[in-house]
Order: structure tokens, then sequence, then C-alpha cells
């Protein structure tokens, strides 16, 4: 499966950096070692640090797990990576847990140590709590009362997800994580929520979850859970774009960015916000998604974003902040 | 000879372009090698004596016997007060 995303990385002309935002820096990095290819020191640093964090996150759970009596479901980060099959493939720098009682098992956690980082106003009203660091460690936890997931796409309660809890991978006697088809979606819906099919990463680590997933089952569980649209989109991209086979209609029109592991340019960003409610959203949220994006972009805003329509995203958005 | 091992509880450790990084979990605390201390650090690893330890310095760096054991001796005085090695 790596070979098609290796392939990817030997052709792309991205820098380090937007490899970095795709969230496959490891990967190259991998594949540069593999191939004899000298590393940059940015690279180096990438794989030190992504060791260091792998490292740390058994003993962290450990004295999580210690804190806290109720349910710890591990998502995402170190239980992703860990399906990899190799160390010091997948970054990550937080963990990512389920509990059923999140501020209880927060002030469970400070009591035992653990202190709260970051600015508490940035995490009012969305699905974790204020992160959490121990003194030492480089990661932080982020305690979750709901899976991240787009408000217009159905899914799971977190009731649901944490009676299907499984052992997890990484061995923390206690903590669980989500059985390969509940994660799978739950990457899938990752994938969707900061910016629809964005990051190559999301799709590497959905076809890594894969591999240990029953692929009916995967699609059983979105049918259940009202998500069948996004996760039929989000399965031919990553069949498209990881594993080099198939079409996927999304991926031609408003993510061919991945093909590239390049950034969006304007124009792409733009048609991405307008159509891909189309690909993804139960078909009666469609209009309104798409009325309310329409409404959403000013016409000077547009004028510009057309002006600028082949610089990729990043670069645009620092013109606008230098001209306002 | 004593031998000489690396802890194993709670003591993680990579190596990356060689050098070894490794996180002391209980004090959360990470130590760096390079070099001469990744060649040591492997063979603390694997369990070592000191004459064993100064036979791969000498014949990795070429340089003499005594300095070589002065050198492992600091090395692992370093390792003893950060409660690295198995008891």
């Amino acid at each position: 499966m790596f070979e098609h995303v290796d392939r990817l990385l030997a052709s792309t002309s991205s820098p380090a950096s937007v490899l970095r935002v795709h969230r496959v820096e490891l990967l190259d990095a991998a594949r540069r070692r593999a191939a004899g290819l000298e590393l940059e020191p940015d690279l180096i640093a990438d794989e030190t640090r992504a060791a260091v964090n792998e490292m740390a996150a058994t003993g962290l759970l450990a004295r999580i797990r210690a804190a806290y009596d109720g349910p710890l479901l591990l998502m995402k980060g170190p239980e992703v990576a860990a399906a990899y099959g190799a160390n010091g493939l997948r970054s990550f720098g937080d963990l990512d847990i389920l509990t059923d009682d999140a501020p209880a098992a927060q002030a469970a956690l400070i009591a035992a140590g653990f202190q709260e980082v970051f600015d508490e106003e940035i995490y009012e009203d969305i699905h974790h709590l204020r992160p959490l660091w121990w003194p030492g460690l480089p990661l932080v936890v982020e305690l979750h009362m709901r899976a991240n997931w787009p408000a217009a796409i159905p899914g799971p309660s977190t009731e649901e997800l944490l009676a299907a809890a499984v052992p997890s991978t990484l061995g923390v006697p206690g903590i669980t994580t989500l059985p390969p088809e509940h994660h799978t979606l739950v990457l899938a819906a990752h994938a969707w929520e900061h910016q629809a099919l964005g990051r190559l990463g999301n799709m590497v680590d959905i076809a890594v979850m894969l591999r240990r997933a029953d692929d009916a089952e995967v699609a059983r569980l979105a049918r259940a859970w009202g998500c069948s649209r996004m996760w039929r989109t989000t399965r031919r991209a990553v069949r498209a774009v990881v594993e080099g086979k198939g079409h996927s209609a999304a991926v031609t029109l408003w993510a061919r960015h991945l093909r590239g592991a390049r950034e969006r340019t304007v124009f792409e960003w733009h048609v991405k916000d307008l159509v891909s409610p189309l690909w993804g959203y139960p078909v009666a949220r469609v209009p309104g998604a798409i009325l309310s994006e329409a409404r959403r972009m000013q016409p000077r805003h547009s004028w510009r974003a057309l002006r600028n329509a082949r610089r990729p995203r990043s670069e645009y958005n620092q013109l606008t902040e230098a001209t306002g | 000879m004593t031998e000489l091992r690396l802890r194993v509880d709670d003591l993680h450790w990579r190596e990356i372009d060689g050098e070894v990084i490794a996180l002391e979990a209980r004090g959360s605390t990470y130590v760096a090698a390079n070099g001469a201390g990744t060649l040591l650090w492997r063979a603390l690893a694997a369990g070592t004596t000191p004459d064993e330890l100064a036979d791969q310095l000498v014949t990795a760096y070429g340089i003499d016997r005594e300095r070589a054991a002065a050198d492992i001796e600091h090395f692992l005085a370093q390792l003893r007060d950060q409660g690295l090695l198995a008891a």
C-alpha cells in the first residue's frame, strides 16, 4: 500500500513544509532512507520528535489510567500510528481520549498532577476540554465529550462508541480503543471536519486502519450511523489516492491536490467549499450547506480570490493578511 | 567481571540517524547520545562488561585503552546518576 504513496511522494515538488501539513513527512523520510537519499536536518528532527512522542505515549496513558476510574477510549494518534506496522511512520502530538464524563476526568487528572495548557477560550463549546500535559512529557491529553464529527453529517453517540470499546493495541491495561470498523469511520469523519479530504495523511490513516477492518462491516456501520455518502466518497478517494486503484470523482473534481501531495489552490479551495457537501452530506442537508457557503462568499473577497485563483491557499492567506 | 546492562523497566529508546534518543518514563527525562555514546548504549542494551566497552571504543575510534576506560567511566557515571543501569 505504501508503494503507491512512495511513488506519489517521490514525484511531488512540494517542500517538506507542505508534506508536514499533509502529515506524511515521516513517510517521506522513510522513503528517502530506503532509497539511500540524504535527509534534511528538519526531517531528522521530525523523526526524533515522533520517536519521543511514541515512547512517551504508553507511560502517559498509564498515568491517566491511574488517575481516573471511568472509561478511557483512545482514538487516532498512537493507536493509528501502531497500525502503520512500524515505528516512526506517523506523527502525533496529543492523546485523544473519549470518556463518559470528561469534566470529572479532567478534574481527576488535574488532581493527579496534570496541568491545563493553552488558551481557555479556544476550547469553549468544542468536542474536547482544554488540553492537559504532564510536566516534562511532550504530548498533551485531550479529553473528549464526543468524537470530532462534521456538524452536517450524522454520527454515533459517545455511548455507542464507548460500548463498542476493545482493548487498546498499545497494551496499557484499562485503556481501550475502537474496533477497526468504528475507528475507520471516526478517521473518515475527521478527514471531513477541518477541510473535506484535505490531507493525504488522513487518507493513509484510513487505508491503514482498513487493513484491520472488514470493509463490508464499515459500510454497514456507515449506513447505521447515517453517514454512507461521506464514507463512500472517502473510500473511493482512499482507493484512488493511497492504493492507486479505481476512480474517484471527488478527487478529480475537488481534491486533486491529494494526488500531488500539494496545497489546494484558492480556486480549488472554493470549489471544495461549494461542492463537497454534494459528496458527503445527507441529501436533505446539501442545498442548505451550498446556499450557506454561497452566502458566505462576499463579492469583494470573491473577486480577489478569482484574481488569485491559481495561488496556493496559504500564499493567498498571507497576501490577504498583509493587505487587509 | 560484573555485567553492565541498561535498565529495562520504564526506559524506552530509539536510534535515529545514528543517535540514541531515550525517555526515562518515571522521571519524564530525556537522554540523547551520539557517536561513541550510541556505540556504548547499544552494547549496554545487550549486556556487556567495562572491558568489552573499552575494546569497542579502541577499535572504533583508535584511541588508547587508558583514555577509552576514562571515557567509559564518565559515561557510566552519568547513566548511574540517572538510574538507567540495571541493579
